[in-house]
């Protein structure tokens, strides 16, 4: 069984081994992504079915082991230059062997468990092939909570714990008119005419907003935890590093690693980037609200998706 | 001495830029910004085995400076490359 997904404008193949998989099981958060068949060349093709990934690493050059907050990872390379990945969840259970070529174009992946551990792993395992083959596609998978407001989504950064949600839920009480198109894992893209956009994800962490709509850029805000509030726009340098650092990327990975350089380099050079210390209030909501909008040319009001 | 591989001088908005992409940097958070002359030499010199004293070679024959002032120039750039674990 062939499913065809289509995010941020670009389209994916999940293939079901078995005709019967439970597939609105696995992958839920999947629906509104949906495409009844394939119009552009796939970003990628994913394989998913009992046996077809080791449970081992055993024969690989190992990579390494990387916890990634509620999961870990444990990374060796293949003869041909591929990655297999065995994935768990914070319990230490396994949940999918991942398997896939070196730019991630053709991926395979079994699934262990119970049907929760299930979605996990098959959840985590398009998220990897999602981001690092479109790490060839001018395409970043961002750790962020994307609120928009007059056609502009903006991305708020930040370690986890420091606030993201927070502000972006500041922004949706005190904004009017401010919607959440994602909480977690929103994917920022360069279009094909150069510009930079956010678009919703089938991602988003504990906040179960998927939704499928993309929007221009308006600013990236990094958050601080602080007594009071004080926003600074960053050069552009400081801005790289800044997006780098919230970008899922596999530093060990040359091709997709300069892909990923690549890309920010261009957002950073369309873009305004800032730092935010804050409080978690109203005023700070104001704050960064009203100085990333005066850098802006105009409401702009082109959003897409079927969501808008 | 020499440059680590696993650093690549990347142009980041017109600024050189070393960034870090071996599995040895996976905790290396930082970016590295070379100044026109820093890059040069860093062009220059990666990859390869090389001695204080060529680099004052190579900048006294690039560059309109004397042999002491490219000395002391090359000489606190790799300081702190050596301290940034740029250089080995």
């Amino acid at each position: 069984m062939k499913l065809f997904f289509n995010v941020a404008r670009h389209e994916y193949c999940i293939e079901f081994l078995d005709e019967n998989a439970p597939y609105k099981v696995l992958i839920p958060t999947h629906g509104r992504f949906f495409i009844k068949e394939n119009t552009q060349p796939l970003m990628f093709h994913m394989l998913v079915g009992d046996g077809l990934v080791e449970n081992s690493l055993e024969g690989l050059e190992k990579v390494g082991e990387f916890d990634c907050g509620n999961c870990m990872h444990h990374v060796g390379k293949t003869a041909e230059g591929g990655y297999r990945m065995l994935i768990h969840n914070c319990d230490g259970q396994l949940a999918s062997c991942f398997e896939s070529n070196a730019d991630f174009t053709e991926c395979k992946v079994s699934t262990h468990g119970d049907p929760g551990i299930q979605r996990f792993g098959l959840d985590n395992s398009i998220m990897i092939a999602f981001a690092f083959s479109g790490a060839y596609h001018n395409l970043l998978l961002m750790h962020s909570s994307v609120p928009v407001k007059d056609g502009y989504g903006y991305l708020f950064q930040g370690k986890s714990g420091t606030g993201k949600s927070t502000h972006c839920e500041l922004w949706l009480k005190h904004i009017p008119e401010t919607v959440r198109i994602n909480d977690d894992n929103p994917v920022v893209s360069i279009l094909p005419n150069g510009e930079a956009w956010v678009f919703g994800s089938p991602w988003s962490g504990k906040t179960p907003i998927y939704m499928n709509v993309g929007y221009p850029i308006g600013g990236f805000l990094r958050l601080h935890q602080a007594p009071e509030n004080k926003i600074r726009q960053l050069n552009k340098l400081e801005g790289f590093a800044s997006i780098l650092s919230s970008c899922s990327t596999m530093i060990w990975d040359k091709p997709s690693y300069n892909g990923i350089c690549d890309t920010i380099s261009k957002v950073v050079s369309r873009v305004g980037c800032y730092d935010l210390n804050c409080l978690p209030d109203r005023d700070a909501a104001l704050l960064s609200y009203s100085t990333m909008k005066a850098a802006l040319p105009r409401p702009c009001g082109r959003g897409t998706g079927t969501d808008c | 001495m020499k440059f680590k591989p696993s650093f690549e001088l990347r142009d980041v908005c017109g600024e050189n830029v070393l960034i870090a992409n071996g599995i040895e940097n996976i905790d290396f958070g930082a970016l590295i910004n070379l100044n026109e002359t820093a890059a040069d030499v860093y062009r220059h010199f990666a990859g390869k085995d090389f001695t204080l004293e060529e680099v004052v070679t190579y900048l006294t024959g690039e560059y309109d400076v004397t042999a002491d002032q490219a000395a002391t120039d090359a000489v606190a750039l790799f300081e702190s490359l050596k301290e940034a674990g740029v250089l080995e």
